[in-house]
């Protein structure tokens, strides 16, 4: 039952944070999720310090306020031409030090240390209940994070044809009307809102890796934006399930695990997809290489008379056969001094090309 | 007499300071600065493998780390020039990929039975009080020699940044300066793991950059600002890690670069103003 909820809460997880993160990659802003997930930390540990409860529903409220802060930062500081990846990188980088800083500070207390803000305490999740009026609906981090899951595929239903549009053709959306930086901050807000809930599970940093690898992976695999959504869910789960049962099996962080099975199947995507895969890419040009000297051969034939040649080098020897084969060529053979004659397929091939 | 742990911690924190504070003066002006970013959080899977092969070796720590920096910023490159992903998601991944792989292995590693692991961690945040002479002779042998190359390859830098077309026309790659480049940022973050540490060691790589542009004219001016303010936020950041209780050393530093590019983003336009009008 505890593996059963260990498995669950860490698909869950990563399951929440592939979709906004989907959304952020699509509109270009996955800065902003490597950002948010630095500085929404001193959000959680200053409102901690002030409430002194993780499970506090307030610590929802400072996430959220530092991450639209954070957001607004950086926008700010891009009109002070400064470049955008500047931008973010001083602002993560000082929330980030204060909330460090901080935690070091009043260390000690139970919840808030180093390790829990790198790794989180995935492994303990299942021991944390929720209990509302004496009935247990499982373990905390399995069951709040769920909620967010479901609260970013509501908002992804109902604004379905909004987020399209606005992040495809912003311009046009701008004209009909539709703003795209309502669409934004909410983005922000449900980001942020997953960054927190998150966090205490995977930790800060890791939370990227969930928000980013899924949707990447997905983005090679198709066109297809509806068809990207459901893969990206599905290789979130995959990641998250291949992660964990390696952690088990070598006895190592689990949410680095995780992180690591969610890289490990991008790089796999990444050389092996079908059809825009590194190595599927490779073979495809190979051939198309092959197939352009195959009809650059057979336009020689025709439009030359080879009166000056006296050898055909091995090269030749191998594409005029492999024209043969083809029945391009209608000749039987090709003299060293005479044109070869194509048949009607080859004629076609030639008028393609 | 001075206090000779002190002495070595802030011989190291100037010298970090500086020569990432000068090299960060490149990447802000070639709009690099989340590669940084990714370069430090890859470095941690090469600390922990060359913990794994050779022990607590402070130089084997050093390549370990920059190797594995290098191959997270190739990793980025190919992935991006492949596929029709944007950087900044690549960049997302990979660092958050790799720092989950050093992660994993530097889990792995606390529970083998030697003794000495409990120092990696540090890696993580950067300790003051860790760092000690050998770290300094490293960063003579291998960080001073960065400053070095910088200035001797002067016009291939400043072109890089400014002029990619003077490049060409003298026969060098943009892309070969870039790989360089890269490696020398590589060096400089691994050897400010021990003091900085992964998750910030690429904000001092910026920020002083940032604040020097805020003021400076030229770019060798800028260089030279960054490099200053970079050596004096070390070694302020240092000291009072150093000297007070429980406050971590690389946030220390990095809080304090970031205040002085905030302070300078805000008050550098109104000091030029107050000199157009002549009131200084």
């Amino acid at each position: 039952m505890i593996l059963f909820d260990l498995f669950m809460t860490g698909v869950i997880v990563s399951l929440a944070c592939a979709l906004p993160g989907l959304w952020l990659m699509l509109r270009g802003m996955s800065m902003l999720s490597d950002a948010l997930t630095h500085s929404v930390l001193l959000g959680i540990v200053v409102t901690y310090l002030f409430v002194g409860d993780v499970a506090s529903p307030w610590m929802f409220v400072g996430a959220v306020v530092s991450g639209v802060i954070t957001a607004l930062f950086i926008e700010r500081l891009q009109h002070r031409k400064v470049s955008a990846d500047a931008a973010v990188g001083l602002v993560f980088a000082g929330m980030f030090s204060v909330a460090i800083i901080l935690i070091t500070q009043f260390a000690g207390d139970t919840h808030l240390d180093l390790d829990a803000v790198l790794l989180g305490e995935i492994v303990f999740a299942p021991f944390d209940r929720m209990v509302i009026a004496g009935v247990d609906l499982g373990p905390r981090a399995l069951f709040m994070n769920a909620l967010v899951f479901v609260l970013s595929a509501l908002f992804m239903w109902v604004f379905w044809k909004e987020l399209v549009f606005t992040t495809f053709d912003a311009t046009s959306a701008v004209l009909v009307g539709f703003s795209p930086a309502i669409l934004s901050t909410g983005l922000v807000v449900l980001s942020s809102l997953t960054v927190v809930t998150a966090f205490d599970a995977v930790g800060a940093i890791l939370v990227v890796a969930f928000m980013t690898a899924a949707p990447a992976s997905a983005f090679l695999l198709t066109y297809r934006l509806k068809t990207m959504v459901w893969l990206t869910m599905f290789l979130a789960i995959t990641a998250a399930l291949l992660g964990i049962w390696g952690a088990m099996w070598l006895d190592v962080s689990v949410s680095g695990a995780m992180a690591t099975a969610a890289g490990v199947q991008f790089g796999m995507i990444w050389l092996f997809a079908p059809s825009r895969g590194l190595i599927a890419h490779a073979f495809e040009r190979r051939t198309l290489r092959y197939e352009v000297q195959l009809l650059a051969h057979l336009m020689h034939h025709v439009s030359h008379k080879h009166d000056d040649h006296t050898s055909l080098a091995p090269s030749s020897i191998a594409y005029v056969s492999e024209l043969h084969r083809r029945g391009w060529l209608e000749n039987g053979q090709i003299t060293m001094a005479g044109s070869a004659r194509l048949t009607e397929v080859g004629g076609r091939n030639i008028s393609e090309a | 007499m001075i206090d000779s742990v002190l002495f070595v911690i802030g011989i190291a924190a100037v010298l970090i300071g500086g020569v990432s504070g000068a090299l960060g003066t490149v990447m802000v002006l070639r709009k690099r600065s989340l590669l940084g970013d990714a370069i430090a959080h890859a470095t941690l899977p090469g600390v922990a493998i060359a913990y794994l092969l050779f022990g607590k070796n402070p130089l084997m720590l050093v390549i370990g780390a920059s190797v594995a920096g290098i191959i997270g910023v190739a990793l980025v490159v190919l992935i991006t020039n492949t596929t029709r992903l944007r950087t900044d998601v690549v960049m997302g991944m990979m660092l958050a990929v790799f720092f989950g792989v050093g992660m994993v292995l530097l889990t792995y590693i606390q529970k083998l039975p030697t003794t000495g692991q409990a120092g990696l961690m540090s890696f993580v945040f950067g300790q003051a009080a860790a760092v000690v002479w050998d770290d300094v002779v490293l960063l003579l042998v291998f960080g001073l020699p960065i400053i070095g190359i910088v200035m001797l390859a002067w016009p291939v830098v400043h072109a890089f940044c400014f002029d990619q077309a003077w490049l060409q026309a003298r026969g060098l790659s943009g892309f070969a300066v870039d790989i360089v480049v890269m490696f020398l940022i590589s060096v400089i973050v691994a050897l400010g793991l021990p003091m900085v540490g992964a998750l910030l060691m690429s904000a001092l790589l910026i920020a002083p950059a940032v604040a020097a542009r805020q003021w400076a004219t030229s770019m060798s001016g800028m260089m030279f600002l960054a490099a200053i303010i970079g050596a004096s936020c070390g070694i302020a950041g240092a000291y009072v890690s150093a000297t007070f209780e429980r406050i971590p050393t690389g946030p220390t530093i990095v809080l304090l670069c970031v205040f002085i590019a905030l302070l300078s983003l805000v008050i550098a336009p109104r000091w030029r103003a107050m000199v157009n009008r002549g009131a200084v």
